[in-house]
C-alpha cells in the first residue's frame, strides 16, 4: 500500500461512528489517530475500515496502555500488538503518556500519575527506550493532565526535557492538559514552555474539559467529552507563536458528536497553523 | 519513589478507598481528587463491559447492570491491555451472581453476547465454499476434515433464549422478561464475511459440528451423530454448513 501524499496539519481522533464519514472525507492535511489498544483484534470489520481509511488519509498512533511511567518494563505481549499495528499502519506518528497503568498483570484503564522523582525519571527513560528499540522509531511522549500533586514530585518540564535529552524521544504537546494543569495544581504555564526542548514538539493536541461533577471549577477534568474551551485555543495561539505550527489534532472520546462539528473544530485549528506559515512534522 | 506508591494507588483503585494513596499526595487536602482516577478505572471496565453484553444490559437495565459490572471487574480485572476482548467469564460470574437469581437464563444470553463479540473479533477467513466440493468424488469427500471457521463458536446453553436474545441484538425492545423452561439449545454463532450470523442447530447437528471442530473427518462426525440421533440428517447438516459457510476452507483443495 502507498502513503497517502499528503502531510498531516489538522486531524482527527477516530472513532468508530465515524469510520465512513472519515473514509469519505477530503481536506489538505487531513489525518486521523488511533488508539492502538482498539485495534488489537485479530480481525474483523474495525480493522477493514481502517485498511481503507488508511489508504486515503494519514494515520497516528496514540497509545494509552504502555504504562511507561509504572516500575515494570513494558509489556512484550502489548509491544508486540503495537509492532503489528505500525507494520500494518504505517503511522505518520506514534505517541505515548508520561503516565503508568499496570502493575504486574493487572491494568488499569486510565493515565496515572507518576511522581516526578530521579527514580521514576530512569525507569521512564529505561522503558521509552525499550519502546522505541522494540518498534525501530521514535516516539512522542504526551504531557499528562494533572488533578494532584504527589509527595517529591519534581518539575514536570524538566522531567520531560532530560526524558527527551536521554531517549531521543520527542514530544506530543497537550495544550488542554497543560491548561488543566495550570488551573488544577497551578503551575506556571508559559515557565514549562520556556523549559521543554520546543524542537521536539512533534504534534499537538487539543481537546475539551469538564468541571469535575462533585469539586466544580476547582477541579477541571480532561474528559474529551466537550468543545474545545476558549482558553485553551488562545492557549494553542500561544503556543504556536512560540514554538512554531506542528501537526495538531482534535481529540474527542464522549459525548461524541456529529463528524461535521469535529471538522469544523478542525478547521479552526487549520486556520491558527495557516496565519503562522507552513506546518511541517518536526525533526527531532 | 518506590514500588510502595504503586501498591498503594492500585490499592486505592481496586477498592475505590482514597485511604491507601493519601500518604503520596503533597496536599492532603487533594484526597477528593483521588476519585477522579478511581472512577476512571472503574467505568472504563463498567462501559467496556456494557458495550461487549449489550442485551444483558438490556434486560437487567443499565442501573442494576452497574454494580454488577464492577464486581466482576473487581474479582477479573483486565489482564491485557486492552478493553476490546474484555469479559471473558462474565457468563460463569453472573451464573454465581445472587442478585440475579430471578433471572436464571442470564448466563446463557451472557454466552450469546459473548460469542457474537469473540466471532466479531476473530481472524479473517474465507469459509470452505460449496463449489470448492462440488467436484470431488464423495469418498474423497467423507475423508475431509474441514474443521470450522475461526469465528464459529458452538454453545449448548441450558435455556432456549436465542430468539429473545436475536429480537434485542436487533433493536427489538418488546419484552423484557418473559417465562422460560430450562431446555437445551445449541447455538452456532459465527461470522463468515463482515456480519456476525447466528442459527439454532439441533441436537444431532451439534454433535457432528462439535466432531468436526475436534478434527473429525465428515464421515467418522456423521456416523458420532448418528449413532447418538437416529434421525439425524449427515447430507442435510453438511449442506447447510457449507452455504451457512461455517466450516473452514483451510483444508481443501
Amino acid at each position: 500500500m502507498a502513503l497517502p501524499d499528503t502531510s498531516p496539519v489538522a486531524g482527527i481522533s477516530l472513532k468508530p461512528e465515524h469510520f465512513r464519514s472519515a473514509l469519505e472525507a477530503r481536506a489538505d492535511g487531513l489525518w486521523f489517530e488511533i488508539h492502538p489498544e482498539n485495534y488489537v483484534s485479530e480481525g474483523g470489520p474495525r480493522l477493514r475500515w481502517l485498511d481503507a481509511i488508511r489508504e486515503v488519509h494519514p494515520l497516528s498512533l496514540h497509545g494509552v496502555a504502555m504504562s511507561l511511567g509504572g516500575p515494570d518494563r513494558p509489556d512484550p505481549h502489548h509491544l508486540a500488538n503495537w509492532s503489528r499495528l505500525v507494520d500494518r499502519y504505517e503511522p505518520v506518528l506514534i505517541s505515548e503518556h508520561l503516565a503508568w497503568s499496570a502493575l504486574g498483570d493487572v491494568w488499569f484503564p486510565d493515565l496515572l500519575p507518576v511522581p516526578m522523582t530521579q527514580t521514576a525519571l530512569d525507569i521512564f527513560c529505561r522503558n521509552v527506550d525499550i519502546m522505541q528499540t522494540a518498534l525501530g522509531r521514535q516516539i512522542l511522549i504526551e504531557n499528562p493532565a494533572r488533578y494532584v500533586r504527589l509527595e517529591g514530585d519534581g518539575d514536570e518540564a524538566d522531567f520531560l526535557a532530560e526524558t527527551v535529552r536521554r531517549t531521543g524521544c520527542g514530544l506530543l504537546l497537550d495544550v488542554n492538559n497543560l491548561y488543566l494543569g495550570a488551573q488544577n495544581i497551578g503551575f506556571d504555564v508559559q515557565d514549562w514552555l520556556r523549559r521543554i526542548p520546543a524542537d521536539a514538539v512533534g504534534e499537538i493536541h487539543l481537546a475539551g474539559h469538564e468541571a469535575d461533577t462533585g469539586l466544580g471549577e476547582h477541579l477541571l477534568i480532561d474528559t474529551h467529552g466537550a468543545p474545545v474551551a476558549k482558553p485553551v485555543w488562545r492557549l494553542f495561539e500561544t503556543v504556536i507563536a512560540l514554538i512554531g505550527p506542528r501537526p495538531t489534532l482534535i481529540e474527542r472520546d464522549t459525548h461524541l458528536p456529529a463528524f461535521g462539528q469535529l471538522m469544523a473544530e478542525r478547521e479552526q485549528a487549520a486556520r491558527r497553523l495557516a496565519s503562522l506559515g507552513t506546518t511541517t512534522v518536526a525533526h527531532v | 519513589m518506590s514500588r510502595q506508591f504503586y501498591d498503594d494507588f492500585a490499592d486505592a483503585l481496586r477498592s475505590g478507598d482514597h485511604e491507601a494513596a493519601l500518604p503520596h499526595l503533597e496536599r492532603p487536602g487533594h484526597a477528593a481528587r483521588l476519585a477522579v482516577y478511581c472512577n476512571n478505572v472503574a467505568s472504563s471496565a463498567i462501559e467496556a463491559l456494557r458495550a461487549a453484553y449489550p442485551v444483558v444490559n438490556a434486560l437487567t437495565g443499565a442501573r442494576f447492570f452497574s454494580p454488577m459490572a464492577k464486581a466482576f471487574w473487581k474479582s477479573s480485572p483486565p489482564r491485557t491491555r486492552s478493553l476490546t476482548g474484555y469479559g471473558s467469564g462474565f457468563a460463569e460470574f453472573i451464573d454465581g451472581y445472587q442478585p440475579v437469581r430471578t433471572l436464571p437464563y442470564l448466563a446463557d444470553i451472557a454466552r450469546l453476547d459473548r460469542a457474537w463479540l469473540e466471532a466479531h473479533l476473530a481472524a479473517d477467513a474465507s469459509p470452505c465454499r460449496p463449489g470448492q466440493v462440488a467436484q470431488l468424488p464423495p469418498d474423497r469427500i467423507a475423508a475431509l476434515t474441514p474443521g470450522l471457521h475461526p469465528s464459529a463458536r458452538l454453545l449448548c446453553l441450558a435455556w432456549p433464549v436465542h430468539g429473545i436474545w436475536q429480537r434485542h441484538r436487533s433493536g427489538s425492545r418488546d419484552e423484557r422478561r418473559v417465562a422460560l423452561a430450562p431446555e437445551a439449545q445449541g447455538v452456532l454463532v459465527w461470522r463468515p464475511f463482515g456480519d456476525v450470523r447466528s442459527v439454532v442447530l439441533d441436537p444431532g447437528s451439534v454433535r457432528f459440528i462439535a466432531s468436526l471442530d475436534e478434527g473429525q473427518s465428515l464421515a467418522e462426525a456423521s456416523e458420532d451423530a448418528l449413532a447418538q440421533y437416529a434421525d439425524f440428517d449427515p447430507a442435510g447438516a453438511f449442506e447447510a454448513a457449507l452455504t451457512g459457510g461455517y466450516l473452514s476452507g483451510d483444508a481443501l483443495p
